[in-house]
């Protein structure tokens, strides 16, 4: 007799067993080579260089619809990509040279900076319809962040310095904040109550509290035998269990490792030349970095705070994502 | 109903009012010359003097013009309105009495000066007492900045000086040492070639000679006009040419006696901006500079956008700190600005000047980016290029 409970218990157990035999996957989006590298997250052996549309840029990882958002920015547009077959599935229109993205909680709702526009276009991802465009979010806008609970968005302008929080929902610039020099990425830490921005010429991290828009802290890096100009913060990957921050550190080949609560700069890893793009395994003991001018990422291991390989990929690799 | 209309349109009105109250007007005034043979054919290619098609305006006030829209976002937050007073004068007469009454009658906080260097030179001197920044955004002798000493007088142009001292430090990495300087008939040619060969010194390069040259078919100055002539009976690795005009280098090229590269003004350029470059968002603001003005940017255009940008910049840093000064800010340590070519670009103190990489290229690829890595200077790399503290008259 056909017991419904026996059954989901076997359905669980064999779903966990796949799950966990089924390797992960590295992303890599090559800007110059315009493809995108596939990499197996065990054996570190390149699975297959897919398209990826012209200068793939910023990627986003839908898992349970199985994609992958790649912004190509000389499309204009971001190119759905099937992860299982590696294709390109479907495309939606963003405006004008897309760089960087981001997915609300929910999935509903798509934010992209358009650059050479000093806009913002927010997109209906059900539909791939442009709801609206959001003008004037300062010159060059380029990190785009939804905050935890989906309501807004904050904007780094790397042309004026700021920081532009948007309510995408309504269409209404809430607030400007000066940071900075040259402000590239941004990232919410402690659920939602800090904002974290790189300033890219400024070489620090400006600390924003939420709750009042007030910059609170500025996180200084300082790399023995290393020039200040040198020291280019662009991209974070944020630790699931919110202990650390790692911050790419561009020119200065190097990546920081910051104690989220208490601010402080623990360590330093060398990686490559212009590490840009970062991201982190679900278990946080994998970190995987880009090094746009050594056509290569390193991969680095949490525990030593050192890289433990480095794997060519294509031209000028920008973005990292994982998929486990 | 009609009470909530009347009333919402009244309060309408008074945020209205307090927002344009709010806002500060800010007045940058721009002064130029008809007459400024810099813009007549210096430089320009025989062919396209003559071009109806290809003779594109190269002054400056273009990349004021973009200035300008960049800074528009920063009204947001500085509640500044910045806006661009220009004013072109026919000639050179009193023009240091008529740029002073247009700074008087139309409230004139910030100036750009695009003028030759002894006229800038005078006009600065003329208005040193006042407490508002003056940008010089194209004369680029070095005597501006090793001589004349003004607190109000910046430079956001590389001088010369930084230019030459670029191209020897690249001549110096790749142990190219002997240099061929060859030198034209015009005062600025002289002061080019002089730089050079003080930059040769520095980094120890060997002048092997210095010629001078003449745009000219006469045969019995073959010695100074035949390149044959001009670049036999020498060892070099390189030629140096100092020549403003540009005629004559254009040929120089693939033409020496020797297999020698070609630089200075022609071959290997030292120069502020190349519209090639295609690192650190040098795409980006070329994109909106060829936008706006359907040509390619060039070095003074970015002088006069990154001097524009200064302002807002200063504004936005330093705006609401206790006896604010624009002249304090723009020279305070703590004061950087993003030039869009690398490492982050500030005033020198002592001079005023501008530090900034400078790009060596040739007519279509900036070929390297000086300072070169194996130049290191004790406080900030930028400063192995150009007139350091101590060989400055000019003091903090």
């Amino acid at each position: 007799m056909f017991n419904i409970k026996t059954f989901l218990i076997f359905f669980y157990i064999t779903n966990f067993l796949i799950s966990e035999t089924l390797a992960g996957y590295i992303f890599i989006s090559n800007e110059g080579s315009d493809n995108i590298t596939v990499i197996n997250l065990e054996t570190y052996e390149i699975i297959s260089n897919i398209d990826g549309g012209k200068r793939p840029r910023d990627m986003k990882v839908i898992a349970d619809k199985n994609q992958l958002l790649v912004a190509a920015s000389e499309d204009d547009r971001i190119n759905i990509i099937d992860t299982k077959s590696y294709k390109i599935v479907g495309h939606i229109e963003t405006g004008d040279d897309p760089e960087i993205f981001d997915i609300s909680p929910d999935g509903k709702m798509i934010v992209v900076s358009n650059e050479d526009d000093n806009e913002a276009t927010i997109i209906d991802s059900s539909t791939g319809k442009i709801i609206r465009v959001i003008e004037d979010v300062g010159i060059e806008p380029e990190g785009v962040t939804f905050s935890p609970d989906g309501t807004l968005v904050y904007i780094t302008s790397e042309g004026t310095n700021t920081v532009i929080i948007i309510d995408p929902w309504k269409g209404e610039i809430i607030n400007e904040i000066l940071v900075g020099n040259r402000p590239r990425r941004g990232a919410f830490v402690k659920s939602g109550k800090e904002y974290w921005v790189t300033n890219e010429l400024g070489g620090s991290v400006s600390v924003i509290d939420t709750s009042n828009y007030e910059v609170i802290d500025e996180i200084k890096f300082f790399i023995r035998g290393i020039r200040d100009s040198e020291i280019t913060p662009v991209d974070f990957a944020i630790s699931h269990n919110q202990e650390f921050a790692y911050i790419t550190l561009g020119r200065s080949k190097h990546v920081a490792v910051v104690d989220i609560n208490t601010h402080e700069v623990k360590d330093y890893i060398l990686a490559g030349a212009r590490v840009w793009g970062a991201a982190i395994t679900k278990d946080d003991k994998i970190l995987i970095v880009t090094n746009g001018n050594n056509d290569n990422i390193s991969i680095i291991d949490t525990k030593k705070n050192a890289a433990i390989k480095s794997i060519a990929v294509g031209r000028t690799p920008h973005t990292v994502r994982i998929i486990e | 109903m009609k009470i909530i209309i009347y009333l919402l349109s009244i309060l309408f009105c008074f945020i209205q009012l307090t927002n344009s109250k709010d806002i500060e007007e800010f007045n940058i005034g721009y002064y130029d010359l008809e007459e400024d043979e810099r813009y007549d054919v210096w430089g320009v290619h025989p062919v396209d003097i003559r071009s109806q098609t290809n003779r594109v305006d190269r002054r400056p006030i273009a990349g004021a013009l973009l200035g300008i829209k960049d800074i528009k976002p920063f009204q947001r937050i500085t509640k500044t309105k910045f806006q661009l007073i220009t004013k072109r004068f026919k000639d050179q007469e009193k023009i240091e009495e008529k740029i002073k009454e247009h700074i008087n009658n139309n409230n004139i906080n910030f100036i750009l000066l695009d003028l030759p260097a002894k006229t800038l030179s005078n006009i600065a001197k003329n208005l040193s007492s006042y407490n508002i920044p003056i940008m010089n955004i194209s004369a680029r002798e070095n005597f501006l900045r090793s001589k004349v000493c003004i607190n109000n007088l910046f430079h956001t142009i590389p001088s010369q000086r930084m230019l030459t001292d670029s191209l020897a430090q690249y001549l110096s990495d790749k142990k190219w040492r002997k240099i061929l300087v060859l030198v034209g008939p015009l005062e600025e040619d002289t002061l080019l070639a002089e730089s050079f060969i003080e930059s040769s010194r520095q980094f120890g390069l060997k002048i092997t000679d210095k010629r001078n040259f003449l745009l000219s078919n006469d045969p019995r100055a073959r010695e100074e006009n035949d390149i044959d002539f001009l670049t036999g009976s020498a060892k070099y690795d390189a030629v140096f040419i100092a020549d403003t005009d540009r005629e004559f280098s254009y040929r120089l090229p693939y033409s020496t006696q020797r297999p020698a590269i070609v630089l200075g003004s022609s071959g290997l350029v030292a120069r502020a901006w190349h519209w090639s470059y295609l690192r650190h968002g040098a795409p980006q603001l070329h994109g909106r500079f060829e936008r706006m003005h359907n040509r390619r940017m060039n070095s003074t255009d970015w002088a006069a956008w990154i001097a524009i940008k200064s302002i807002a910049e200063a504004k936005v840093r330093f705006g609401k700190k206790e006896n604010f000064n624009y002249i304090d800010a723009l020279t305070s340590p703590e004061f950087i600005l993003d030039g869009y070519k690398g490492p982050a670009t500030s005033f020198r103190p002592w001079n005023r000047q501008l530090r900034q990489t400078i790009m060596l290229s040739t007519e279509n690829w900036v070929t390297s980016i000086a300072p070169l890595e194996s130049f290191v200077h004790r406080e900030n790399n930028l400063d192995t290029i150009g007139i350091d503290n101590k060989n400055s008259k000019c003091k903090e």
